[in-house]
């Protein structure tokens, strides 16, 4: 039985690259947190069928994935569904060739490592003071500063490159 | 205004560097934000900014979820066999088909096992189409079921 | 057409031991209804072939039959609800053990026991827009079965 401490415990950390995703497949901020607020509401009822192990974090991805996909049919909107589905392993000019610049950045963070991606999220997405940043993620205070420091200078290479 | 460049290139430095506080990033932030005419070498860095201010996340997202979570879970339940049925019946589903869609859960089910030696031998002895852990899962989530409903017969009849 | 082969197989049960048969059987042959047989001989094989953690061949061997079937268009769900309270009428010796309605569902639970110890379990749940029935044919007792109240179960 998954109680709900238990469930915020395991299931909460995952909340940002969640919304990243939905912001990412459904590119409207108010979607994206309906999404999340609908998944988590889901994976509440049925906490009982939740296991707990390395694939949760696919499980969780692939669920919100699917979840975006039937939103975006009902919506009948003219999205090209190729593209918003595109895995983050494009290639640099297909990116380049985007115009959406908040796009852009959301592709390029879901290819960074876990923790740079987690920590540039709390810090320059969701405003997480660094102290809740070395909780999360279970590092020290000068750790997270590299580990920021990383993925910020990989983000504005990324950025540099984006330039015509 | 070349003071504010430099003084903003200063602290696109410390930022880099992970060794800014809130109140700069905002300034920096506040800067590209008004100033829509940058040096070259500071595009990239007014990309990124603004493009962090496009994503920037909802202020309350991380605590309407752990509040909504914490809704549900105080909200009195007066069907506690809501859920198996909900199991039970997605058990019932994923037994057709590989990849089949739950609709009334709004996922897909993961692939149950694709067909290989022993099922196709468990199809010939048996002349059913379900697969062995099929058989185990139907059956133990029936007999799960029928204990949990028998359970709640029990505890409404002591109340 | 569908109303007339549901009434042609119901006449067909009339033996409780060959009831069971007829449940699955008699509902499967429509769109948004998911019916499922598992045999004694289904799970017999089950046991001699895996080696799960579970201990599956102590309660297959006192189970003979079970059936599940999942309604999930709404449309349907009256009608073989219908069917299923018929096959119940028609088969003396089930006694309800359990009503329980609110707002979302509502669930019955009756059990027929045989004087030989064969038992027949039927679950009806209904929650308007869905409908799952299981039945459970064995020798199994209620006490028997509660030891199952926490089975590790479905991973994804």
């Amino acid at each position: 039985m998954l109680d709900a401490s238990t469930f915020k415990q395991v299931l909460i950390p995952h909340h940002r690259r969640l919304y990243l995703l939905a912001l990412r497949i459904l590119g409207d901020r108010d979607e994206a947190q309906d999404a999340v607020q609908d998944l988590y509401m889901r994976l509440w009822e049925k906490r009982d069928t939740i296991e707990i192990n390395d694939s949760l974090s696919g499980f969780l991805s692939m669920s919100m994935r699917n979840h975006c996909v039937s939103q975006l049919r009902s919506r009948k909107q003219s999205v090209d569904l190729d593209q918003a589905l595109q895995t983050s392993g494009e290639d640099l000019s297909a990116a380049i060739e985007s115009r959406d610049r908040m796009s852009y950045l959301v592709k390029f963070i879901e290819t960074l490592p876990p923790t740079q991606r987690e920590a540039l999220m709390m810090r320059d997405l969701q405003g997480c003071e660094m102290s809740e940043i070395e909780d999360v993620l279970k590092i020290s205070s000068s750790n997270a500063r590299t580990i920021l420091s990383r993925a910020r200078t990989a983000l504005r290479k990324h950025f540099e490159n984006c330039k015509l | 205004m070349n003071n504010d460049i430099s003084h903003i290139k200063q602290l696109l430095e410390a930022y880099y560097r992970g060794e800014t506080s809130p109140r700069q990033e905002r300034e920096i932030s506040a800067f590209f934000a008004d100033t829509p005419d940058v040096p070259a070498e500071l595009e990239p860095d007014r990309e990124l900014f603004l493009s962090l201010d496009e994503a920037a996340f909802p202020d309350d997202i991380e605590q309407s979820l752990i509040s909504m979570i914490d809704r549900e879970a105080a909200r009195p339940r007066l069907s506690p066999l809501r859920r198996w049925v909900k199991m039970v019946a997605a058990v019932a589903v994923v037994g057709f088909g590989i990849g089949t869609v739950v609709t009334a859960l709004h996922y897909e089910t993961p692939r149950i096992s694709a067909p290989h030696e022993s099922n196709q031998y468990y199809s010939h002895l048996t002349g059913s189409d379900l697969s062995p852990e099929q058989v185990e899962k139907q059956t133990l989530a029936a007999v799960q079921l029928l204990a949990r409903t028998l359970q709640m017969g029990e505890s409404e009849s002591t109340r | 057409m569908k109303k007339i082969s549901l009434i042609i197989v119901l006449t067909l049960i009339s033996a409780f031991s060959a009831g069971a048969v007829g449940l699955a059987k008699m509902c499967s042959a429509v769109d948004g209804v998911t019916a499922i047989t598992i045999t004694k001989q289904m799970m017999g094989f089950l046991s001699k072939m895996q080696s799960s953690q579970f201990d599956f061949a102590s309660l297959a061997g006192k189970l003979n039959q079970v059936e599940i079937v999942n309604v999930t268009d709404p449309s349907q769900v009256a009608g073989i609800e219908t069917c299923v309270k018929k096959y119940l009428k028609n088969n003396s010796g089930y006694e309800e053990l359990l009503s329980m309605t609110d707002d979302e569902e509502r669930i019955n639970l009756y059990l027929n026991s045989d004087p030989s110890g064969l038992n027949e379990y039927l679950i009806i749940i209904n929650e308007s827009d869905e409908l799952t029935v299981v039945l459970l044919q064995g020798s199994i007792t209620p006490d028997e079965v509660s030891n199952y109240t926490n089975i590790p179960l479905i991973s994804f």
